[in-house]
């Protein structure tokens, strides 16, 4: 029985590990320049397709296009922020909303039209593969995107407290007016967290395609869950969304096995109303980003 | 004159005769054929004519029916309002004798009651709910499946084949149940347990989850614990695939694993998994099996059908097609000669005679329908489908075993063996 006490741990953990990286874009983007990016999802299931048809049509391992993948999004990053976010930054937020949601609409039959409704899959031999360690498995695709995860948000952590960059967008996230009047190129900035922010969601597709299949609709079994673990996490702390998202992963794990695998949504549902009750900022919000 | 007055009101009422198709005897037996040639259902409903076609042109071909021959007129249910109206016209209109259809449940569901109405007598050929029997209609039978049987088709192989394979009994064997929460889920895995029941076999795990979930681990880990010696599921692409991966993560084994639809019935599964997706069971229809396990004569239609099927349409014969042949197999060789005419009473007198044994259509089973005031009026209860293995890509029979192309493979090897 200990075993499998241990094992749903490992499985929570590994599961929000994967929880906290398709949200640490949205962490950058929501929590940090403010902006409702209801298409998050759908960037995510771009970078899977796109890593996806790079393994199909010459046979790269996602782990390869994730590189590839990271550069592309954050110029597609940068685009969209010019094109579709600039012009509304200063809109009520209902207009963002419905920028990003139109956007999201956008993308998903987008990648409907071309590519059809069919699910698609990677086949990595190699990568199907767990390691048996003190009795307990781990899955190789988990394992490593749990470490990526770790490496992306501690890069981004460092990238936003020490670099002049990271301050400037900072100083952005707490007040758009001041930062002009210090002299911050706003325009650019917000262009570089929005790429940075896509390039770290292309860097969760690449590392999702191998664990799961892709179809035009498949951003939007993750997008909720992303927008939970920013918000929980305390809407732009990085070490608040890991956290909460292994919570999250730890309490689906348990409730999904002690109680009923229907149930586990509503538990953490739950635990996410309770988290917001007692602490309204999140599990790390309220001091100075 | 007036011989002249004579001739003219002689060649008048002549005329009026001949005109007046009533007076004659009709030259064809009329049948609808009801499905969806144009919308959402077009691809099934067209394919399904094609193998209606194929059964009428080859009964045609011997003189049809007591001298006349058989003329098909399409009804297109593109929904099920229109295949409400279309039925209508079908019987009032084009008066026809019979109707088949309707390769699409919902469809089904609404035209047959007008059918009913009008006593005209109606073949369905590949609807799947079990609902559209469940009404006690006198002229509505179902040649192919119903959604009940087909799933439990599965427990049949595993009380025919997979429990004395093991070397398991009734009493010692456990069997676990994991279906996606949607209708199509939701109703086999109660068929399924259900007739688990009926023989006393230990469930030790009934679990449906929503096929929309991104983590199946805690389903995996409870599996785990129930250790059941035969998981049967019904998944679709991307939970299946999920499952798969999270079981071979885990070190979930199982001795037989028994698909019933969904992704297990599709090349996709092998696509996704190459080496991994072999032992696995499913079950569906098909047409390739050991044919000598069929009468002769349903040899030589099965045969004449692929052959006409391949060179005028394509390789691959499409699985609605052979269904609409199948329903009309039944129909010409068993029902009609039996009723002697297209009265619905008499058609539905020649159906419920029908003992039909094994062996005796293109999908291997034989015919006997339920009868008035069973809960399944109508519904053909021989009616199964067969089991195949998954091995090296491609899908065979394994039971019945009168079918069967090969043994089943059992148990199947942990998944470092594999």
């Amino acid at each position: 029985m200990e075993t499998i006490i241990l094992q749903l741990a490992v499985n929570g953990i590994l599961l929000g590990g994967l929880y906290a990286l398709i949200s640490i874009g949205l962490t950058l983007i929501f929590g940090i320049i403010d902006v409702v990016n209801f298409a998050h999802g759908e960037f995510l299931m771009l970078s899977m397709y796109f890593c996806y048809w790079m393994w199909a049509l010459f046979g790269v391992s996602p782990y390869f296009s994730l590189l590839l993948s990271i550069l592309i999004f954050f110029f597609i990053g940068r685009i969209v922020q010019k094109l579709l976010i600039w012009p509304i930054i200063e809109e009520p937020m209902l207009n963002q909303i419905f920028t990003t949601l139109g956007l999201s609409l956008i993308l998903m039959n987008g990648a409907l039209l071309f590519w059809k409704a069919d699910s698609r899959a990677i086949r990595m031999p190699g990568l199907a593969q767990s390691a048996e360690i003190l009795n307990l498995r781990f899955s190789y695709p988990r394992v490593i995107a749990f470490i990526i995860a770790l490496t992306i948000i501690a890069l981004l952590f460092t990238f936003l407290k020490k670099t002049r960059m990271g301050r400037a967008i900072r100083a952005l996230a707490q007040d758009r007016r001041a930062s002009m009047l210090v002299g911050i190129n706003v325009d650019y900035h917000y262009q570089v967290a929005f790429g940075i922010g896509l390039a770290c969601t292309a860097a969760a597709g690449a590392l999702l395609i191998p664990i799961y299949n892709v179809s035009p609709t498949t951003g939007q079994l993750f997008c909720l869950i992303a927008f939970v673990i920013v918000v929980m996490g305390g809407f732009g702390y990085l070490q608040g969304s890991l956290i909460a998202g292994i919570i999250i992963g730890l309490v689906e794990s348990y409730s999904g096995f002690f109680l009923s695998i229907h149930l586990k949504e509503a538990v953490y549902f739950m635990i996410f109303v309770l988290v917001l009750l007692i602490k309204p900022s999140g599990i790390m919000g309220g001091k100075e980003r | 004159m007036k011989k002249l007055m004579v001739l003219l009101f002689t060649m008048f009422v002549l005329s009026i005769l001949i005109l007046n198709v009533n007076i004659f005897a009709s030259e064809t037996i009329k049948i609808g054929v009801l499905c969806p040639f144009t919308g959402p259902g077009a691809l099934m409903g067209q394919e399904g004519y094609t193998g209606i076609k194929i059964a009428t042109d080859m009964v045609n071909e011997k003189g049809g029916f007591w001298g006349k021959k058989i003329e098909l007129v399409k009804g297109d249910a593109v929904d099920p309002k229109i295949a409400i109206s279309e039925c209508e016209r079908l019987i009032t209109v084009e008066k026809v004798d019979l109707i088949i259809g309707t390769f699409s449940s919902s469809l089904a569901f609404a035209a047959t009651p007008v059918a009913e109405r009008n006593k005209i007598f109606y073949l369905e050929a590949a609807s799947m709910a079990n609902n559209i029997n469940e009404r006690g209609f006198k002229y509505l039978f179902r040649v192919n499946t119903n959604s009940r049987l087909s799933a439990i088709s599965a427990v049949y192989f595993v009380r025919d084949v997979v429990i004395p394979k093991l070397d398991l009994t009734p009493e010692t064997v456990r069997i676990a149940l994991l279906f996606e929460d949607s209708e199509a889920g939701t109703s086999t895995g109660e068929a399924i347990k259900k007739e688990c029941e009926k023989y006393g076999y230990n469930i030790v795990l009934n679990e449906h989850y929503n096929r929309a979930t991104i983590d199946l681990s805690p389903l995996v880990m409870k599996l785990k614990v129930a250790e059941p010696d035969i998981l049967i599921a019904l998944q679709y692409i991307d939970d299946g695939t999920l499952y798969w991966r999270q079981a071979k993560d885990l070190d979930f084994n199982v001795k037989a694993f028994i698909g019933t639809g969904g992704i297990h019935a599709m090349s996709t599964w092998a696509d996704t998994f190459p080496k991994l997706s072999d032992y696995a069971f499913v079950i569906g229809p098909g047409l390739e099996y050991n044919v000598s396990g069929l009468n002769s004569e349903v040899q030589a239609a099965r045969e004449e059908y692929i052959k006409r099927y391949r060179e005028e349409y394509q390789e691959v014969v499409d699985i609605h097609s052979a269904l609409g042949f199948s329903a009309c197999y039944f129909l010409y060789n068993y029902i009609m000669p039996e009723a002697g005419s297209t009265d619905a009473d008499a058609l539905r007198e020649a159906a419920l005679k029908l003992d039909v044994p094994e062996g005796g259509s293109i999908f291997g089973y034989g015919v006997k329908f339920a009868p008035p005031g069973h809960p399944e009026a109508g519904q053909n209860l021989r009616a199964y489908r067969m089991a195949k293995q998954w091995m090296g890509g491609n899908r065979v029979v394994v039971w019945p075993e009168e079918l069967a192309l090969k043994e089943p493979v059992l148990p199947m090897p942990e998944w470092d063996e594999r």
